[in-house]
């Protein structure tokens, strides 16, 4: 499994026809952008068990969302929503949905929960961490150390889940307590927009960054060194492992499309056919085959790849802004 | 009578009527006179209100306030109902959440004893199964939780499967009440976030008359109506015959040009009744309400015999990137005369997109009263600031719905590069545009109904007291000195001075027509006063003495001096003037007129 997967998802063996997958989307708005999520009611949770065939929508229409996550162990029932309203949680698989945040959470960015104890969820949000020992009824700010507090990601170390990894506009950040503290760990000034912890190596991280192109740990976090030959976008919103081949990655850039690398991140070679958008926001490796490979375009909807990144096809929810992608397998 | 609903921006907003008096008695507002013991002004109101239900009389388009005013002084019961369940099948409402909830509410409670028992129990369902969008900006929030705060109390017990939030009533009347007393606290101590917008200052007004109205806890009521105290004295005290004056938060550039026009002057001509009946439907909250205005506010308002100057602190909207404050301090700065205000606030990014750093406005009888400059700034970094959303695409986002932001030619901006200072009726306004920014110029809007713009061809070899470029609006002289060689753009409604060069600015005197024998000797005075500008170029440094004797020295980043004293703007009240006096962290605002005061208090309310 990735780290996005221990993020999201474990086996469930449901309905799915595909590659026995079920691909979550969000989106965040379409052409009818609005900034407040105004007339537009293509925006939220969307499902698709094959391939991006046919698609369902879940929940909220109209709301801005910015990614989903799903408990782990749950069988896709217990689902958490990063919202610009704050967390929502729906227990019974997207059918009923409650807020569960007051007013002192909003624009909630990215949700991680702890593998070992899922009752522990992170909310990564732009004024912070905010933490639920309760399944998310309950959350407390958690910023003591942080320089800056706009943090678009959090990720819960797969080998200990006291320590957390924090994404900031000031560099990435650590905690070894649960997020009681943090302290800066590298990467200082640079706005970290997403992590990676590798599926097949303890102690590897990826980072992508608003402008400095991709950066990898293989010691925690101590040490950091740039791996962008290659890459001709600096701003990576997104990165993924192949679950099979640890020296497989893809990277998601901003004008630059989709790049691969086969050589675990020393060079870098986009991989664009067929792509309408360059714009990608959103990645993912179905953990079942390696050769189906998602790609979240803003404004271009989902695109489909059944070749590794070879090709893509267009793979639904045309015109959407697709902030973020997640599978139950 | 015109009423304006504009549809493309405020579909949503819209207004409603009543006539209070029948269904809610007048009852004395807290530590407020009540106007309706004052006969003529209150008279006044009562018969604009009257104007206002006329139109609700008169219109059949769906709308939850004409839908109250219908049901509850049951002119149109029939109509009324139609427009409520018109709107509750809008498929659109629950993106424009934040609006829906408190007029649906307003409607709700206004209209209840027409509103049939089947459409009572739709509005109800409609709270379970339609999601409200709670929005992004202060204005949202403050429509949203009220909304909120008044369904909570009005279906009270009922469980999370109930409600679209999925939380019990309980918990969301104590999450709305929450935010509502954090908000009124966060306002009256270190100020208001989304402030003196001619746009969006009735987006506080309105859902804090609804709130006042049918708060069914006591202090929540009390604290509601001396919001509307607190939100009326704060547009009162930069209010000149119906326009909002000197700097805003947020101004729309049509607004910025035509003040006259601005959403709140419909809440001017209801509460003040100084211009034409140029109405906003959006009032309509105010003359359903029992709430009577204190007759010290409209004094405020509309008593322009005596110059003042009026300081305010508020704050920037809530930054959450390349700042470690989360909300520094606006500090601004009113000069009010009978025929015009100069109004400022220190410059830079201190809210984005719909900044009006400056102006002139002045009372005239033809269109576009106001004059200012700007750098129209674009940048991903301003827009990064304030959204969470990806800094690379969001200028083009914000472009789709703020159609003009990426223009160089728009009329309203916040820009990194623009600072100010001001003493009375002289501005000086500084410009250090980055090189490389995506507009490299700055633009003057001086408008056509000018009565006269007097200037000679700017050459660096001429005196510098031949830059000068008089105009007279009506009864006012203004005086306005380029600081770099500029070209005149003959639009439709104005003259645009654009001015190509990094390093900018001007200095401005605006003077009352009494004070000078002419317009020819105001031209000549002016031209006689000290300017020392050797230093700009090389230190972007001015240094001005103005008619009154005062010598105004201003470095860009630096120090500004009067009479060689330091402007230290930590010295700056929450308000500061002849009328209105209020310390930072106070709670409290204390108006003052003649032998009349009124002192709000939000820490006892």
């Amino acid at each position: 499994m990735t780290a996005q997967h221990l993020k999201v998802a474990m086996p469930t063996g449901s309905n799915n026809e595909v590659g026995k997958t079920t691909l979550y989307a969000v989106t965040r708005s379409t052409e009818k952008f609005r900034i407040f999520g105004r007339d537009n009611p293509t925006v939220g949770l969307f499902t698709t068990s094959d391939r991006g065939k046919t698609w369902q929508h879940w929940g909220w229409h109209y709301t801005k969302c910015f990614s989903a996550t799903i408990e782990p162990n749950s069988d896709g029932k217990i689902i958490y929503l990063a919202c610009g309203n704050g967390v929502q949680k729906s227990s019974d698989s997207g059918k009923n949905w409650v807020i569960t945040t007051g007013w002192e959470m909003t624009e909630c960015l990215k949700i991680a929960i702890d593998p070992e104890n899922t009752e522990t969820v992170y909310a990564a949000t732009a004024y912070g961490i905010f933490k639920s020992q309760t399944g998310g009824q309950n959350w407390q700010e958690k910023n003591r150390g942080f320089e800056s507090t706009f943090t678009p990601d959090v990720v819960v170390d797969p080998h200990n889940s006291q320590v957390i990894y924090a994404a900031t506009e000031a560099g990435i950040y650590i905690s070894t307590n649960r997020a009681e503290s943090w302290r800066l760990l590298g990467l200082q000034g640079k706005g970290i927009r997403t992590i990676t912890y590798s599926s097949h190596t303890t102690g590897t991280l990826l980072v992508g960054t608003e402008d400095d192109g991709i950066f990898i740990s293989t010691n925690s976090g101590e040490t950091w060194q740039a791996i962008n030959d290659g890459l001709e976008s600096l701003t990576v919103y997104c990165l993924a492992q192949d679950p099979q081949h640890d020296r497989v990655l893809y990277a998601g850039t901003f004008r630059g499309g989709v790049f691969k690398s086969i050589d675990g991140g020393n060079s870098w070679k986009g991989c664009n056919t067929g792509l309408t958008r360059l714009d990608i926001h959103a990645l993912l490796v179905d953990p079942t085959d390696s050769n189906a490979i998602y790609c979240g375009t803003i404004g271009g909807g989902v695109f489909v790849s059944e070749d590794a990144g070879a090709n893509w096809r267009f793979g639904g929810l045309e015109t959407s802004q697709v902030w973020d992608l997640t599978m139950q397998y | 009578m015109i009423i304006r609903c504009n549809s493309c921006k405020y579909s949503f907003l819209i207004l409603f009527v009543i006539l209070m008096e029948s269904m809610y008695p007048l009852t004395p507002l807290p530590g407020g006179k009540a106007l309706a013991r004052e006969g003529s002004i209150t008279e006044q109101y009562g018969q604009r209100c009257q104007q206002l239900f006329a139109y609700a009389d008169s219109t059949n388009e769906p709308n939850y306030f004409v839908a109250a005013a219908k049901l509850s002084r049951k002119t149109d019961i029939a109509t009324g109902v139609r427009m409520i369940e018109e709107l509750l099948s809008d498929p659109t409402a629950s993106g424009r959440g934040m609006f829906v909830i408190y007029e649906l509410m307003a409607a709700y409670l206004y209209g209840f004893e027409k509103i049939p028992p089947e459409l009572r129990r739709k509005i109800r369902e409609s709270f379970r199964t339609r999601p409200l969008y709670r929005g992004d900006t202060e204005n949202h929030w403050v429509m949203y939780y009220t909304g909120l705060y008044l369904a909570a109390q009005t279906w009270k017990g009922y469980d999370g499967d109930s409600w679209y939030t999925g939380k019990s009533s309980g918990e969301n009347f104590r999450e709305a009440e929450g935010w509502l007393n954090e908000w009124i606290k966060i306002t009256t101590t270190i100020g208001q976030g989304e402030f003196d917008s001619p746009t969006y200052h009735m987006v506080f007004l309105s859902p804090m008359l609804v709130l006042a109205q049918f708060a069914e806890d006591p202090v929540m009521k009390k604290r509601a109506e001396m919001m509307v105290h607190y939100l009326l004295a704060d547009f009162a005290a930069e209010h000149l015959q119906g326009m909002y004056c000197g700097a805003h938060s947020r101004d729309y550039p049509y607004d910025a040009i035509e003040p006259g026009r601005a959403p709140m002057t419909g809440w001017a001509w209801l509460f003040f009744g100084q211009t034409e009946p140029v109405m906003r439907t959006e009032v309509f909250a105010a003359a359903l309400s029992s709430y009577r205005m204190p007759e010290i506010i409209y004094h405020v308002a509309t008593d322009r015999s005596k110059p003042y100057v009026h300081t305010e602190t508020k704050r920037v909207r809530n930054i959450i990137r390349f700042n470690k404050q989360r909300t520094p301090p606006v500090h601004k700065y009113t000069y009010m005369t009978k025929n015009f205000c100069l109004g400022s606030m220190q410059g830079g990014i201190l809210q984005p997109i719909q900044q009006h750093a400056w102006d002139i406005t002045f009372v005239s009888d033809k269109p576009n009263n106001s004059l200012f400059t700007l750098h129209p700034s674009v940048s991903e970094r301003e827009l990064g600031m304030f959204f969470p959303e990806e800094m690379k695409f969001v200028v083009d986002e914000v472009a789709r719905f703020h159609t003009v932001y990426g223009k160089e030619d728009k009329w309203a901006s916040s820009s990194p590069y623009e600072q100010t200072f001001q003493h009375k009726n002289t501005l000086i306004v500084l410009y250090n545009i980055e090189d490389g920014a995506k507009f490299e110029h700055i633009d003057g809007f001086f408008p056509k109904a000018l009565d006269e713009r007097v200037y000679e061809s700017f050459s660096r070899n001429s005196p510098l007291n031949s830059r000068w470029i008089f105009c007279r609006a009506g009864d006012t002289y203004i005086a306005y000195f380029p600081l770099q060689p500029y070209e005149w753009i003959e639009e439709e409604n104005c003259w645009r001075l654009r001015s190509h060069f990094l390093r900018n600015g001007s200095i401005v005197e605006v003077a009352e027509a009494t004070d000078h024998n002419s317009f020819k000797e105001f031209q000549e005075a002016i031209k006689s006063n000290s300017l020392d500008v050797e230093r700009f170029e090389r230190n972007l440094e001015v240094g001005y003495t103005n008619l009154a004797g005062d010598r105004m020295s201003f470095t860009y980043a630096g120090q500004r001096l009067l009479n060689g004293n330091a402007i230290d703007f930590k010295s700056y009240k929450l308000f500061n003037g002849p009328f209105l006096q209020a310390e930072i962290g106070s709670g409290t605002l204390e108006m003052k007129y003649e032998k009349m005061n009124l002192f709000l208090d939000f820490n006892n309310p």
